[in-house]
């Protein structure tokens, strides 16, 4: 299979990686996005997650990476976008953030890629329907557009804590 | 490097004794006089300042010079102790505390007037008995010799009484020199009564003599009577600790006894002859007194205790490693054990016989590797005393702190992440539920307050309460409060232990009370939070007036768990096995609602609601008829409900992984374990699934 292949050679170069600005890129529904390299750990085929009870629609369940479990994120949810099946270029990104580890869902992944500083955009102005919390910049590749994504914030549990500790008290 | 390693020993060593110390102050507060308590302080002060100045460290040496020399006034008795000198002393331990934590930690800073002002202080009381201070000294020239122990043997002539000497004149002279520790009478050459010559000496005496002359005058007492009679001196300083024989461990009765002189080796192995309990049979023939016996093999014990605690030290890493490892290996054992039921039948026997006799010694070593991260909850108990008595003396309130189960075995981890927990409940039961002297005494109570630490084992789990006795909680009040903080609606109808339980909510403590140590922004969630982690629950018992009781409940070890396995749908849930009542498949007509709604199980006598798994944890079921499932009873709390699962696959034990450690907390589940064949399955919190059921 093509995405075996892919996979093992980015795997491969994740090991070498050394500089920053380095960046780790996939796709999700036709937009490419990129996470800092320093961050993946390893990048794994998708494999069926146990479901985790009453949690938000996003996290797709948790399965066991290296003996820890870890949760994984459908990132088509969590960017709202329209669900499809998983395939065989279906693969998930085994991500550090906050020294928590966390799975990302992502369509296919690409390249790995490094921009130089003034490559990337950072001030963006969208309109109000684009959530920008979670995008650190943008970076041009030819004719190619990337998404780099701030992962500390896409990534954060917190909010669901507080809101499931919410619903357990007063009740 | 070598320098380095030296003081990380320095450290490490002072840190243990500091923490020795500060208990020992305390407890000094309370037994003013107890002579072997300062010994023992100052002891661990003398050899904090010894290590010290081994190790460079002048700045700390020099300080605990200070507070060494006022503990030697006391040692000596020139001075008291009274509350303001174990004062001093304390917060002496805290300066020299902080300053060696500040050798490995940088942030940390003494000032320097702080450490000035405590040797103003200690020297204040020093000067203040200047005059009696030269008379000690005077006292102290001729004994400042080291004291010996001497062990003396008195073997007698028996015409010794006719030389017109007495024995206990001997003894008596014998104990002017110093300190008899121990007597012994050898009884075996008395005859029996008809041949007994009321002239004649039968007895034979040793004794232990602690003292710090010198050998020859112990054998100027004996001058006279040297010559005719046995007399043996010989020093045995070495084997002894304190005043305690401590080579006694490693000794058989009998030898302790000859060795003491109540017998002689010949009539040890005639008794030895007829096989009875060697105490026994001497007792029996009249050869000792039963009072010998039992008082040696009770000494003995004593000092088989002593010998036991003799420990290694090692790094806590090492031992983490060591349950992972294990953790690793209950995963590959279940994952074996998946593979051989799908193995040919003859084989699947032998194989499953041979996966038996690995369960057992897996399951011991698992023990052997647990016990050793299990350590008694006394340590951290009493170091919660200062903190009671700094905040009663601070609020003016009379504590009583009483420390029970001290013994109570707890994983390391556990204890560590409950210290802080527990300190918080304490500070909140002073603070808070403890009433000065005088409301007390207005309210007819002792003025004197009750505050209780227990630690107990209960089904398989250690219970902790921390209770007073103090104005208990205001149901009213809480429910206020309550609702002025928005947690809940006015109109909520709330149970006795649900108000209590509010106090526990996010965003209920108020900065209204704030004092100096509790109100820290740290509420009573976060103590909830804590004891969720680690899958334990609180339980708060309060009666106006009468006090209160938090009930910490926590699991022996956070590891490994026995459990069993089940399936709703496509998911895989572990059970706790401690939970577990009985499982059952019910007959239809076991099975009723109430108000069409409520769901119970007849079992027997007894109605039980029916929890469904699926509904409460929004599953795709397989089977949603009772009767064609299967339900487990389970228990927690003293309560029990009926938990419907699709099929009940079998017992496993399983590696429990935080959920938060990555994710965060989710309600109902304890953690995560780790299959056999890798996959995860969740682990049911049985309390939460209650509390969530009856919602």
């Amino acid at each position: 299979m093509a995405n075996d292949n892919t996979v093992d050679i980015l795997n491969q170069q994740l090991t070498k990686i050394s500089a920053e600005n380095q960046f780790l890129t996939f796709k999700v529904a036709d937009e490419e996005y990129g996470v800092d390299v320093l961050k993946v750990q390893e990048i794994i085929r998708y494999r069926e997650p146990t479901k985790m009870p009453n949690a938000p629609d996003i996290v797709k369940g948790v399965i066991n990476f290296r003996g820890e479990v870890i949760p994984m994120v459908d990132l088509r949810k969590k960017f709202n976008l329209e669900l499809i099946d998983y395939d065989d270029f279906t693969v998930v990104i085994i991500l550090e953030v906050k020294s928590k580890i966390v799975g990302i869902i992502v369509d296919m992944v690409s390249d790995m890629l490094s921009f130089n500083d003034e490559d990337i955009q950072t001030n963006l102005e969208f309109g109000s329907h684009v959530d920008m919390r979670f995008i650190k910049g943008m970076a041009r590749l030819e004719d190619r557009l990337i998404i780099l994504l701030y992962l500390d914030k896409l990534l954060s549990f917190e909010e669901y804590k507080a809101i499931s500790s919410v619903n357990n008290e007063g009740k | 490097m070598v320098e380095e390693n030296l003081q990380q020993i320095f450290i490490e060593e002072a840190t243990d004794l500091l923490k020795d110390l500060e208990n020992s102050l305390i407890e000094l507060e309370d037994r003013p006089t107890d002579f072997e308590l300062v010994n023992q302080i100052f002891r661990a002060m003398h050899t904090i300042k010894g290590s010290a100045a081994l190790t460079g460290m002048t700045e700390i040496s020099d300080f605990v010079h200070h507070a060494e020399d006022l503990l030697d006034q006391i040692r000596h008795e020139t001075i008291d102790v009274n509350p303001d000198i174990i004062d001093i002393l304390l917060k002496s331990t805290d300066v020299i505390k902080a300053m060696v934590n500040s050798l490995y930690d940088s942030s940390i800073i003494v000032p320097k007037r702080r450490k000035e002002e405590l040797i103003e202080s200690i020297n204040f009381f020093k000067v203040e008995d200047n005059s009696k201070d030269l008379e000690t000294q005077k006292k102290e020239v001729p004994t400042d010799e080291k004291e010996k122990v001497f062990k003396v043997k008195l073997d007698l002539n028996e015409s010794f009484f006719s030389t017109g000497t007495d024995p206990i004149l001997l003894i008596e002279d014998l104990a002017e020199l110093g300190r008899i520790l121990d007597i012994n009478i050898n009884l075996t050459r008395i005859p029996e009564l008809f041949e007994l010559k009321a002239e004649n000496c039968y007895l034979k005496w040793q004794l232990i003599l602690r003292t710090k002359e010198t050998e020859e005058k112990i054998h100027e007492v004996f001058l006279f009577v040297e010559s005719d009679n046995h007399i043996s001196i010989e020093e045995v300083t070495e084997d002894f600790e304190g005043d305690f024989d401590k080579t006694l461990a490693d000794k058989l009765t009998g030898e302790i006894l000859v060795e003491r002189g109540i017998l002689d080796a010949k009539d040890i192995r005639e008794s030895l002859e007829t096989q009875n309990k060697l105490g026994d049979i001497l007792e029996n023939q009249g050869k000792v007194a039963k009072e010998q016996i039992e008082k040696v093999v009770e000494e003995q014990s004593q000092s088989r205790k002593i010998q036991e605690k003799s420990k290694i030290k090692v790094d806590a890493d090492k031992l983490e490693n060591l349950i992972n490892s294990m953790a690793d290996l209950v995963i590959s054992q279940a994952r074996l054990r998946e593979l051989t039921i799908n193995t040919h039948e003859k084989v699947s026997m032998e194989l499953s016989n041979a996966l038996d006799e690995m369960d057992t010694k897996i399951r011991s070593l698992q023990e052997d590797i647990m016990s050793t991260r299990m350590i008694p909850v006394g340590n951290t108990f009493i170091r919660y005393k200062r903190l009671v008595r700094d905040l009663s003396q601070e609020q003016n309130k009379d504590v009583n702190f009483i420390l029970k189960g001290k013994e109570t075995e707890l994983d390391k981890t556990v204890i560590e992440k409950i210290a802080d927990p527990l300190k918080h409940m304490i500070r909140n039961a002073i603070d808070h539920g403890i009433e000065t002297p005088e409301v007390r005494v207005k309210a007819g109570k002792n003025p004197e307050a009750r505050l209780e630490l227990n630690a107990y084992h209960k089904e398989g789990k250690v219970i902790i309460e921390v209770s007073d006795d103090g104005s208990g909680l205001d149901q009213e009040k809480i429910l206020n409060k309550a609702i002025e903080n928005g947690i809940v609606q006015p109109e909520d109808e709330l149970s006795e232990s649900a108000i209590y339980n509010l106090i526990m909510a996010p965003g209920f403590s108020t900065k209204e009370v704030v004092t100096e140590t509790s109100g820290r922004g740290v509420g009573m969630d976060v103590v909830k939070n804590n004891i969720e982690n680690l899958r334990g629950s609180i339980n708060i018992m309060s009666k106006k007036g009468k006090g209160t009781t938090f009930r910490l409940k926590l699991p022996l070890t956070l590891a490994i768990i026995d459990g069993m396995k089940v399936k709703v749908g496509k998911e895989y849930f572990i059970i706790p096995l401690n939970s577990i009542m009985e499982f059952i498949r019910p007959k239809p007509e076991d099975f009723k609602t109430v108000e069409s709604k409520g769901e119970v199980i007849q079992i027997r006598e007894n109605y039980l609601s029916l929890a469904r798994l699926y509904k409460i944890l929004d599953l795709e079921p397989n089977v949603i008829d009772p009767s064609k499932g299967l339900v487990v009873v389970v228990q927690e709390d003293n309560k029990q409900i009926c938990i419907l699962v699709d099929e009940i696959i079998g017992q496993q034990q399983a590696v429990i992984k935080s959920l938060e450690d990555n994710y965060t907390y989710v309600e109902g589940m304890a953690g995560a374990a780790i299959l056999g064949d890798g996959n995860v399955a969740m682990i049911l919190d049985i309390a939460t699934i209650i509390r969530m059921s009856i919602k």
